[in-house]
């Protein structure tokens, strides 16, 4: 599973770090930043509900 | 079927309502009113994911009077973010968002914790209260006025005037909206005008002072604009977190097994937020307008017409939520939509969220044996907000 985020539709709700700690993390801004791009099986329901969760829909995933 | 989000009776309990609409008018339509309601949670989810077909630049509310161009407002109307489409509301969301970054309002919590303790000390002194005038109330509105560097000597009429604006009554519009509601907008704006007049020589760490430095694209915000945001904030940040709270304590009062879930073990409390959000939130729904004609199960919006997105109802539907009439503190996950979704998603959802549980990590330790002292509350009848008016108890001191 890979993630990847639209950067210029983010404004920094934080969901996805906060659901997904592992994979997302913040800027400086507060907006998102991918710590792991390739997303290990364990994380993988985490990064999904950060999918689900990120209102702007900047967060796609790949299977 | 008869749906008027304005009907006192409806207040009571909105949810069997609810969910007649889902099963039975998953569209419907209300004539006397003139705006369609979108009730299932599929339904409420898509429209807020398309703006471009339902757009917020004609008003979140029903039943509020639009201009002839189809405008919102009369002479003097300050546009709000909440109220914006597209490129505009992108632009401005870019520039106050920073503000409201989770690292941002994480800082906050100190100064709201002090807060909570400071008003629950107070409250603690009498063997009755009112929960809503002493507490919920005071809270959020002391929380944004700090946040916005209004000083404490002004903290009470400012809660009176920002009160005044929030709660309009579109069933009594002529008694409250023009001249009570207006004439407290009006004083607001020249009193926040004044605010930042005196942060543009001299600026203050708070946001105000952060507002009129914030720049994107070597474009800062106008005047209007700069009134417009600090009013939404006043407004939205408000009441509604005011009745999150005042909504979780009849909650917790209904559910006392959950209340000493909660008392003994204060880490449930970031995701019972998520359930008091889901099962009964401060703001039901808001309104969008169809930029073209739409159909949906076999009813035809025309365009320009007023759709009602029931994020209540939604919250509620048993297509999306197992089991979703249980008040459950531990459901996991809880996707509610209380904070709306999509280009509008809640500016305030952290610092609505941080205020909410620090409120309960303070309150259900200084009064865990609280009780409703009135078995029917007085419900407030303001808009698309679900809340009280006052909320006796006897503190149990």
């Amino acid at each position: 599973m890979k993630v990847r985020v639209d950067a210029a539709a983010c404004v920094g709700h934080g969901r996805c770090y906060e659901l997904a700690p592992g994979v997302f993390g913040e800027d400086e801004r507060g907006h998102c930043r991918v710590l792991l791009p390739d997303v290990p099986p364990e994380q993988q329901k985490p990064a999904r509900a950060a999918e689900a969760n990120c209102p702007e829909r900047a967060i796609q995933i790949e299977a | 079927m008869h749906f008027d989000p304005y009907d006192p009776d409806l207040h009571r309990d909105p949810y069997p309502v609810y969910r007649r609409l889902r099963d039975e008018f998953p569209l419907h339509y209300a004539a006397e009113r003139d705006f369609y309601s979108l009730s299932r949670y599929e339904d409420v989810h898509a429209a807020l994911l398309d703006p471009g077909t339902f757009c917020s630049g004609r008003g979140v509310a029903v039943g509020v009077p639009e201009g002839p161009d189809g405008a919102v407002g009369g002479p003097g109307f300050i546009p709000l973010l909440i109220m914006m489409d597209g490129r505009r509301h992108t632009r401005l969301r870019g520039l106050v968002s920073r503000a409201f970054t989770p690292r941002r309002i994480a800082e906050l919590e100190p100064r709201v914790r002090a807060v909570a303790r400071r008003l629950l000390e107070e409250m603690c002194r009498k063997p009755e209260a009112d929960l809503v005038s002493e507490f919920s109330g005071p809270l959020p509105t002391i929380v944004i006025a700090e946040l916005l560097g209004i000083p404490a000597e002004d903290q009470a009429w400012f809660k009176e005037k920002s009160n005044a604006v929030a709660q309009f009554d579109p069933a009594n519009a002529r008694a409250v909206h023009p001249s009570h509601a207006m004439g407290a907008g009006a004083e607001l704006a020249a009193y926040l005008g004044e605010r930042f007049e005196e942060r543009r020589h001299e600026p203050r760490d708070d946001l105000l002072s952060a507002l009129l430095a914030a720049e994107i694209d070597e474009e800062r915000l106008s005047q209007e604009e700069l009134l417009g945001f600090a009013f939404l904030l006043l407004v939205a940040g408000n009441e509604t977190t005011t009745n999150l709270i005042s909504n979780a304590t009849i909650l917790l009062d209904r559910h006392r097994e959950v209340r000493a879930k909660l008392s003994a073990d204060p880490g449930l409390l970031p995701r019972a937020m998520e359930e008091f959000l889901r099962f009964d939130p401060p703001v039901q729904g808001l309104a969008r307008t169809t930029t073209r004609p739409v159909s949906l199960h076999g009813v035809d919006i025309p365009e320009g017409k007023k759709v009602l997105l029931l994020f209540a109802a939604a919250n509620r539907d048993e297509r999306k939520f197992s089991d979703p009439e249980r008040f459950d503190v531990t459901r996991d996950p809880n996707p509610h939509l209380s904070f709306g979704f999509g280009a509008h998603f809640c500016l305030g959802a952290n610092l609505a969220r941080l205020e909410a549980r620090v409120a309960f990590e303070e309150l259900l330790p200084a009064i865990p044996d609280y009780r409703l002292l009135d078995q029917e509350v007085e419900r407030l009848c303001s808009g698309p907000i679900r809340g009280v008016v006052r909320l006796p108890i006897a503190t149990g001191h």
